[in-house]
């Protein structure tokens, strides 16, 4: 009677658990039923168009190409960034314009890519390596500078 | 042409390793098989492409050195394939008799394939939309293979000079290798390769477990296994983030799993001692937590000086680590001459006997713990009463079957966790943000492991005689034909 018993509860519980499962299978089906319903029509909205593809990727094409191999390079961010915007704008510029290593907390390298991504463009009256032997080599008019002594 | 033949290799190597080191157990579980050695082979190809890296040898020579190797374990021994086919062939999940017989079983089957074919689709879904990852992915992993693609000879200079708190360079080099490896000789730096190598590691994950413990179980169990880790939305995320922290899980579990099957019977065995030290050393040159893994492991295996006799215990510990070693060398030498120091390591001093005496430190991460426990998984609803109500349900836990691999395994489990515990502790990071950054990961990561450990010590499992006789599967597979909906928690050997 009592292992009856056990085996009807035992079988309960798998359904229990299957049901639980499918139910939990349905929410995620729920939130992704864009891609679902039209695979191919969710590639062609989403596909390369993420931040990194479209923005980043083209914007930091020139650095690229600049410097194909490995350099050790000064890296200055935007003044007044708070450290999370600072930080991600560090990390773009690492991870788009690799091989070259951008060394962040050193000021006197012989390159210097300034990465100024709000305002622009240098303060030519007032900047430290523009006042002291450094010059402007390439100006990619999107923030990138890259100096040089 | 040549990305194939590379990709084509990396496979082969695994399948043939395994099967040089599994033997016998390979021939009766293909599916196992198959989940093993493909990771196996990825992370066996890395190291290989790694070391003659650092050697000044070229990508395509590499591969040429591969090949060599693989031609020499197929003159050595044999063919894997024909065997592994005809076992395949043979090892029907269930025939479709027993499903029509079985609605809950039928159901069962329904739900584990409509969740598979479900989590490809979100991965596939997810990987449109973010294809370079999350964060950790492109700013440590990826960057780390574009780094060594782009300047195969001076990347170690490159990786040193970069801050390990920023790019974490000091990472060891699985994925970040075998990436490389792939864009070099594809010489395109195609997004898909890092989502398929993630994609591989999550899916064998399940694959692997759901072998496993249907081996060590009975069928249906390992159903159930593989689709609680099917049904887990944040195991799916991590993987489709491009994070290591699947790869290192995976890793962890075939060492688990290797580990349980070598002490299956008391005959000692070499080849599958050594399949999970080599496993081990994988995981440690996926994640740092690798590290750890290796130390908790050999220290879980010293509990059972207390009930094996120690010179068969000291007997398999030497095949463990004979199988590690070479990595771990490896290891030690990445971390000596191309990592810069890592974060942790570093911020230790005067202040780390402070913070181990700080009991609030202690407090917070509890409470993280607990809460961790409660909301992990990113389920619509906390998991843990299923695990408690299947102990409840199955008359309790043995660890009669299993008991040295129990007491390892959950030895190894508990360690993990205070090891965990201790670098929250002494850790130089704000301790809130590293908790919130990471203790979700670190769980993640064991999941799966534990996974296993609970199936195969529940209770009233159909347990697994002798395997070498070939007797076994077909056993399992007339209980099968047989198979009734009250007997599906029944003993069935």
């Amino acid at each position: 009677m009592y292992s009856h018993l056990l085996k009807y509860l035992q079988n309960g519980l798998l359904l229990l658990l299957i049901s639980f499962m499918a139910w939990q299978q349905w929410k995620t089906f729920q939130k992704y039923k864009e891609g679902f319903h039209n695979p191919v029509a969710y590639t062609k909205k989403y596909y390369e168009k993420d931040y990194m593809t479209t923005v980043l990727a083209t914007r930091y094409e020139g650095l690229r190409k600049m410097f194909p191999h490995t350099s050790h390079i000064c890296y200055i961010g935007e003044p007044g960034d708070d450290f999370p915007t600072w930080s991600a704008n560090y990390s773009f510029t690492q991870y788009l314009a690799s091989p070259s290593v951008f060394i962040k907390d050193k000021i006197d390298c012989d390159t210097i890519v300034y990465n100024l991504h709000w305002s622009i463009h240098i303060n030519t009256k007032n900047n430290y390596h523009l006042n002291n032997g450094w010059h402007i080599v390439k100006d990619f008019n999107n923030g990138l500078i890259v100096l040089a002594r | 042409m040549i990305f194939l033949i590379s990709i084509l290799t990396s496979f082969l190597l695994g399948i043939l390793l395994c099967k040089i080191l599994f033997k016998e157990f390979a021939n009766y579980a293909p599916r196992f098989l198959v989940n093993s050695s493909i990771p196996i082979g990825i992370g066996v190809s890395s190291i290989i492409f790694i070391v003659f890296n650092l050697l000044g040898v070229s990508t395509l020579f590499v591969i040429l050195i591969e090949i060599v190797f693989i031609l020499f374990l197929f003159y050595k021994y044999g063919n894997p394939f024909k065997s592994i086919i005809k076992n395949t062939l043979e090892n029907k999940i269930f025939s479709i008799n027993t499903l029509a017989k079985n609605p809950l079983l039928l159901l069962l089957v329904i739900v584990y394939f409509y969740s598979l074919l479900l989590d490809i689709g979100v991965y596939y879904f997810d990987s449109v939309k973010e294809p370079h990852g999350l964060w950790d992915a492109w700013a440590d992993w990826n960057l780390g293979a574009k780094m060594i693609g782009r300047d195969p000879v001076n990347w170690p200079d490159s990786f040193h000079q970069l801050v390990s708190e920023d790019f974490h360079t000091d990472y060891p080099l699985l994925q970040k290798g075998y990436i490389a490896r792939c864009w070099i000789l594809l010489k395109n730096e195609t997004v898909w390769i890092p989502i398929a190598f993630s994609f591989i590691f999550t899916f064998c994950a399940i694959g692997l477990l759901s072998a496993a413990v249907s081996y060590f179980t009975n069928k249906i169990q390992g159903l159930i296994a593989g689709l609680i880790l099917l049904c887990t939305p944040f195991f799916m995320l991590l993987g489709d983030s491009q994070y290591a922290d699947n790869t290192v899980g995976y890793f962890f579990l075939a060492s688990i799993v290797l580990l349980t099957l070598a002490r299956k019977d008391s005959a000692t065995k070499p080849g599958l001692l050594i399949a999970s030290g080599l496993t081990a050393g994988l995981a440690a040159w996926s994640k740092n937590e690798g590290l750890l893994f290796i130390v908790c492991l050999l220290t879980s295996q010293l509990t059972l000086l207390f009930f094996k006799n120690p010179k068969e215990l000291f007997t398999e510990v030497k095949y463990l680590i004979i199988g590690m070693l070479p990595i771990l060398a490896l290891i030690i030498y990445q971390k000596i001459a191309i990592s810069p120091p890592n974060q942790i390591v570093v911020g230790q001093g005067p202040q780390t006997l402070i913070k181990i005496k700080d009991f609030s430190r202690y407090e917070i991460i509890w409470s993280w713990y607990k809460e961790q426990f409660v909301i992990f998984g990113q389920w619509a609803f906390n998991p843990w009463w299923l695990f408690l109500l299947g102990i409840l349900f199955k008359g309790g836990i043995s660890i009669k079957k299993y008991s040295y691999s129990f007491i390892a395994n959950v030895t190894w489990l508990i360690l993990m966790l205070v090891g965990f515990f201790i670098v929250e502790i002494i850790t130089p990071l704000d301790l809130v943000f590293y908790l919130s950054t990471s203790l979700h990961r670190l769980f993640a990561q064991l999941f799966p492991s534990f996974i296993f450990i609970y199936f195969v010590a529940l209770k009233n499992n159909s347990t697994v005689i002798s395997i070498p006789n070939g007797r076994t599967r077909k056993q399992n597979g007339r209980t099968l034909k047989n198979f009734k909906l009250s007997k599906i928690f029944k003993r069935t050997d």
